[in-house]
Order: C-alpha cells, then sequence, then structure tokens
C-alpha cells in the first residue's frame, strides 16, 4: 500500500497532466487529433526518460516518481480520446483513421525508446 | 476558462487516481494481473466508459469533464513502454499481441458503448 502523499502526488499529477493536453490542444488550432497525437508522442518520451533517469534513482522518494510517471505522464497521454478521435476520422476517411492509428502507435514506442537511451544519459540525481 | 480549466483538473486527477488504486488492487489480488494486462484492462473499460458517454450526447459541461476522466483513466505512453519492453525482450509475438489486443479492444468497447445507448 501507498501513503497519502503518494495518493495526493498521483491525483495532483494526474489533473496537471490534463491541463498540460488540454493546452496542447488549445495550440493546435482546429486540429483536435493532432493534439492529441502530439501528446501522445511526447508523453511516450517522457516515459521512457522517466523509467530510466526517474525509477532507477534511490534517493528520489517513491511519491516523486509515482506522481510523474502514473500521475503527471500516465494523465498527459490518452488511449480513450485516441479511439474517440480514430472513429470520428473514420466517418471522413477510413484511410486517414488507419494512418492516425499507424502513426500514433510506431511514434509512441519509438519515442518511448528514444526516451530510454537519453534517459540512460541525462540522468537526474 | 476557469470553469474548464478546473473541470479538466478535476477530471484528469481523478481519472489517474482511478487508475493507479485499480492497478493497485488488481495486482495485489489476481495472479493474472501483471502492468501487461491491467494497462490493457484499463484502456479497453476507459475507451468504452467513452463510447457511452459520447452516445449519450451530454451537455459540453459534462463532456468536457467525462473526456478528461476517461482521458486521464486511460494512458498511452504507459502502453508504448510495456509494448517496447516486449520487444527488447525480443518477445515479439507477447509485444504485438498486447498492441492488438489494446488497440482493438479498445475500438470494439468504444463502439460498443456507443452502440448500446443506441
Amino acid at each position: 500500500m501507498h501513503g497519502f502523499l503518494t495518493y495526493m502526488a498521483v491525483i495532483i499529477g494526474g489533473a496537471l497532466g490534463g491541463i498540460s493536453r488540454y493546452m496542447l490542444i488549445l495550440f493546435v488550432p482546429h486540429h483536435e487529433w493532432l493534439g492529441v497525437l502530439l501528446a501522445n508522442v511526447s508523453g511516450c518520451f517522457l516515459m521512457g526518460w522517466a523509467v530510466q533517469a526517474l525509477n532507477t534513482r534511490k534517493r528520489v522518494p517513491s511519491f516523486v516518481k509515482k506522481g510523474t510517471t502514473v500521475g503527471f505522464i500516465g494523465g498527459y497521454t490518452t488511449m480513450s480520446t485516441f479511439i474517440a478521435d480514430f472513429f470520428s476520422f473514420m466517418t471522413e476517411n477510413w484511410l486517414l483513421a488507419l494512418v492516425y492509428v499507424f502513426s500514433s502507435v510506431c511514434g509512441g514506442i519509438l519515442l518511448a525508446w528514444l526516451g530510454m537511451v537519453v534517459g540512460k544519459k541525462v540522468a537526474v540525481c | 476558462m476557469l470553469t474548464t480549466l478546473l473541470l479538466v483538473s478535476i477530471g484528469g486527477g481523478t481519472g489517474a487516481f482511478l487508475r493507479f488504486i485499480i492497478g493497485e488492487f488488481l495486482t495485489l489480488h489476481y495472479k493474472w494481473s501483471r502492468c501487461f494486462t491491467v494497462i490493457a484492462f484499463i484502456n479497453i473499460v476507459g475507451s468504452t466508459v467513452l463510447g457511452v458517454a459520447v452516445a449519450a450526447k451530454p451537455s459540453s459541461v459534462f463532456e468536457l469533464f467525462i473526456l478528461y476522466l476517461c482521458g486521464g483513466f486511460t494512458t498511452f505512453s504507459t502502453f508504448s513502454l510495456e509494448a517496447l519492453q516486449g520487444f527488447l525482450d525480443k518477445e515479439w509475438i507477447k509485444g504485438i499481441s498486447y498492441i492488438i489486443v489494446t488497440v482493438i479492444g479498445s475500438m470494439l468497447g468504444f463502439g460498443l458503448g456507443f452502440v448500446i445507448l443506441f
């Protein structure tokens, strides 16, 4: 079980993640899906970085790790909105919908890998 | 603007919190539930709930809240990381099937949730 601090960190992290995604979508006018795509792939990079540079550190307290990975990055990226966007694409152009899914999944995995590579070199103490 | 940010942050915070405690509960009580299956389960359930919510044609305030609640509950980054981990361990079939189960499962869930209300 986790302490109160960890739960609070996850809630605050999730709230900040949601706001960050909302802001990103706001900055990409008329293309809500592009904002979601950018949030998802950039979040994957952050997650790859965090598991290497943050979670391996013993000195970083557990609530910071959980708040960052489970809370912030987990809340910043989304599967459900991505699926909803896929369906609204599907009604217009199914080819575009497939491209959207492939670029999100492949881009996400590629950037998670890149984040891990960067995280091994740039470590936070 | 303030109301919007409040709704987005409450939705995102609650979603992440629910994901955290449900994940904790499943890994504690069920042997089958590794991070792999837990995240797949959460993503499929969250997408189904959003499908139902979208079909219900809610007011714009409630829609924003539920969008960010499900958005915070489901996650793309942990999903990608789990898939990548499978590939790095050279467990190609596991990684590929994880991606297919999550993405197709979430699509089916969303579609089913959407259709249920009609």
